[in-house]
């Protein structure tokens, strides 16, 4: 019996070591001939699930193989997607980047999610790879080396649009701002606080918590405390859904709430009346008009039913358009060249048009709402429906 | 900081309690560290979501029977696989047990998908004030459930004969099976017991929060760190100790800001190890 806690510390020795196994890369030689080679290592498994994403890739690919190929420097060439899943763990990814690189021979790379794509951007650089993303708001990108091409949403157009709705939701304009601890939720809570106050919005209290917080007493009674009738969290959504649920139970009931990427996910519904009314930040909506959505409509509806799954694809579907056309126009399948090219990007896509300045291109923000299971856009005015009263909380 | 924080730690902490009491159980018993304990609490929640989202019942109703399934699923683990090698390495089963959460994981995603769900009730996003202070009803659920378990734990291992084939188990394996208990039957109970309070832990922990196939391994370490504070073979320690690290935690949080929650955690378990490895209820709670 004394041995046991011994025993115990081993233990928790060896979760750690567990943890952090990744798998080793053998550096490889660069490849001219054949297929041109595109790797993601994105997470397919874990915390985060990304297989929309990945499916949008693979359209994007499938639709250019369809044609016999893309273009390459006067003769045609398949493109070939090489797919790792670095089970939502970073370190995976960053091994995984290698490996799609050296020994894949990829020439370009396309992203994951969040801050994983953060983390990315460093070693897309060292290895100098072009890399583009979507899935991180054009605000989170750090000025890298000049690898790293984010084409998607801004954070401070989705916050403009949300502060422009909940000043005519009759609020108190006193804001309570949750997010995460890590540094896209630091990013995240200066921003939306910034543009608040520009907004004319005053910030009751901004906290931040760490993933897989359960008891959120202590940012219920700020809340309280400070009178704050409009919400911003911006958390992992098992964290939200604890939140949700303590605050309805501690009668805290904000007017108007925004649930960044929590509420971004289909299992938001099982929530049930709880989640009806919380707003989302979408990057895509069947009713706005954009590109190619009958396509991803027609294609993916039945397996992702969900507005925000089929956002994803369009996210996934855009990123690998954008990358394919840089390989057309870069004559060549150099990584320096393609990204030479990406740099002159002016192009349609799912998410609307794409052309970067500072390696950045802010496509179109929209705010949804949930309502019985579905999330119908209430922002901006084209293909918007009514905002509703936020009757999950109230 | 007031009232209602520290009646939310105490809350929490009985959740962390049941989680932790399956895990010292198994451990005191067997001697083992059972890694996909979490793994037992989320396919508690998992086959409770089939009647309560499928059938629409209430996850309370469905409670005894999620726990009699992973029951049900954990004793030939226990009984075939972990006690066999049990037998030839004590540090075997540790790897198994490892293999068994990655398995159970892949499982869960493959059936369940990867998005999070939660157990809809009543009394999920409810509240009630006792004596003036509003708390979340199912967290008051919750602890007056993990003191009736723990009320059971603790009878069933000193007041009858099954109990006392465990503690003989527990103390002797060799002279218990000389004496004709069943070492290997006996040690299965244990897991099954184990896996039954873990469901139970699951099942609240959907209505409370919610869970996806990856929930398990946190509330693994939240257990650890129970079973580290209130040492082996004390049920009356372990739900103390549980208290206690969501008092701890409520109160960090509140004073030092939300960075603190996991800090906390892992300083309480580590700092309990150095300094009292015995745990700190072992001798007044035994």
């Amino acid at each position: 019996m004394t041995t046991r806690p011994r025993r115990l510390a081993l233990a928790a020795a060896g979760i750690a070591l567990l943890a952090g196994c990744a798998s080793n890369a053998s550096p490889g030689a660069g490849s001219n001939s054949g297929p041109v080679v595109i790797g993601t290592s994105i997470a397919l498994s874990g915390t985060t699930v990304l297989t929309q994403i990945r499916d949008g890739y693979q359209l994007a690919i499938n639709d250019a193989n369809a044609q016999g190929g893309i273009q390459v420097g006067g003769s045609k060439r398949k493109v070939e997607l090489k797919v790792l899943d670095n089970r939502s763990d970073t370190s995976t990814m960053l091994q995984q980047v290698r490996t799609l690189v050296l020994n894949d021979h990829a020439v370009a790379l396309l992203g994951s999610c969040c801050q994983q794509n953060i983390d990315m951007q460093a070693q897309a650089d060292a290895l100098k790879v072009p890399l583009v993303m979507g899935a991180l708001p054009v605000d989170l990108l750090p000025s890298g080396n000049g690898y790293t091409w984010d084409a998607f949403q801004s954070l401070s157009d989705g916050a403009r649009g949300f502060y422009r709705t909940a000043a005519k939701a009759g609020t108190n304009k006193k804001v309570l701002i949750v997010t995460d601890n890590d540094a896209q939720g630091a990013s995240t809570a200066q921003l939306w606080s910034q543009l608040g106050k520009a907004a004319g919005f005053d910030m009751a209290a901004v906290k931040a918590v760490p993933t897989g917080t359960t008891n959120f007493s202590n940012v219920i009674q700020a809340a309280t405390s400070g009178n704050a009738q409009v919400l911003v969290a911006s958390m992992v959504p098992p964290d939200c859904f604890a939140m949700w649920k303590q605050m309805k139970a501690l009668a805290y009931q904000p007017k108007i709430a925004i649930g960044l990427q929590c509420a971004q996910t289909p299992g938001w519904s099982s929530l049930g009346a709880l989640g009806n009314g919380t707003l989302v930040q979408m990057n895509w909506t069947p009713t706005a008009g954009l590109p190619d959505t009958a396509e991803i409509v027609s294609k993916f509806s039945r397996i992702f039913p969900n507005a925000n799954d089929l956002g994803s694809v369009a996210l996934g579907y855009a990123e690998a358009s954008v990358l394919l056309n840089a390989i057309s126009r870069a004559g060549s399948a150099s990584p320096a060249a393609i990204n030479t090219a990406l740099a002159s990007t002016d192009m349609s896509t799912a998410l609307g048009s794409v052309k970067f300045a500072g390696n950045k291109s802010v496509t179109p923000t929209f705010l949804g709402q949930w309502e019985n299971g579905t999330i119908n856009q209430v922002w901006p005015a084209k293909g918007a429906m009514p905002l509703n009263p936020l009757t999950g909380l109230g | 900081m007031n009232v209602e924080i520290l009646a939310a730690g105490i809350l929490t902490g009985g959740l962390y309690a049941l989680i932790g009491l399956g895990i010292s159980l198994t451990f005191g018993v067997l001697g083992m560290m059972n890694l996909a304990h979490g793994e037992f609490v989320i396919a508690g929640a998992y086959l409770a979501s089939l009647l309560v989202t499928g059938a629409g019942w209430d996850p309370l109703a469905v409670l005894p029977l999620a726990m009699i399934a992973v029951a049900l699923i954990a004793y030939p683990l226990q009984r075939f696989l972990l006690t066999p090698l049990l037998r030839a390495s004590k540090t075997a089963p540790l790897v198994a047990t490892f293999g068994l959460l990655l398995l159970a994981e892949a499982l869960f995603q493959a059936v369940f998908g990867t998005h999070p769900k939660t157990l809809p009730a009543p009394y999920a996003a409810a509240g009630i004030t006792i004596f003036g202070i509003r708390v979340q009803t199912v967290y008051v659920i919750a602890f007056a459930l993990t003191v009736v378990l723990c009320g059971a734990t603790h009878l069933l291992l000193t007041r009858t004969r099954a109990g006392s084939a465990v503690r003989a188990a527990s103390a002797d394996p060799e002279t218990a099976a000389i004496l004709g208990i069943n070492v290997g039957r006996v040690y299965a109970m244990t897991l099954a017991f184990a896996a039954a309070l873990a469901a139970a832990g699951g099942v609240m922990t959907g209505v409370a929060q919610s869970f996806t196939p990856t929930s398990g391994l946190p509330l693994l370490l939240t257990g650890f760190a129970v079973m580290a504070l209130a040492g082996i073979g004390t049920v009356g320690g372990v739900l103390l100790a549980g208290v206690t690290l969501g008092v701890i935690q409520s109160v960090a949080v509140s004073v030092f800001g939300g960075g603190w929650s996991d800090v906390v955690v892992y300083l309480v378990f580590f700092l309990a190890l150095a300094i009292r490895p015995q745990g700190l209820f072992r001798r007044a709670a035994a």
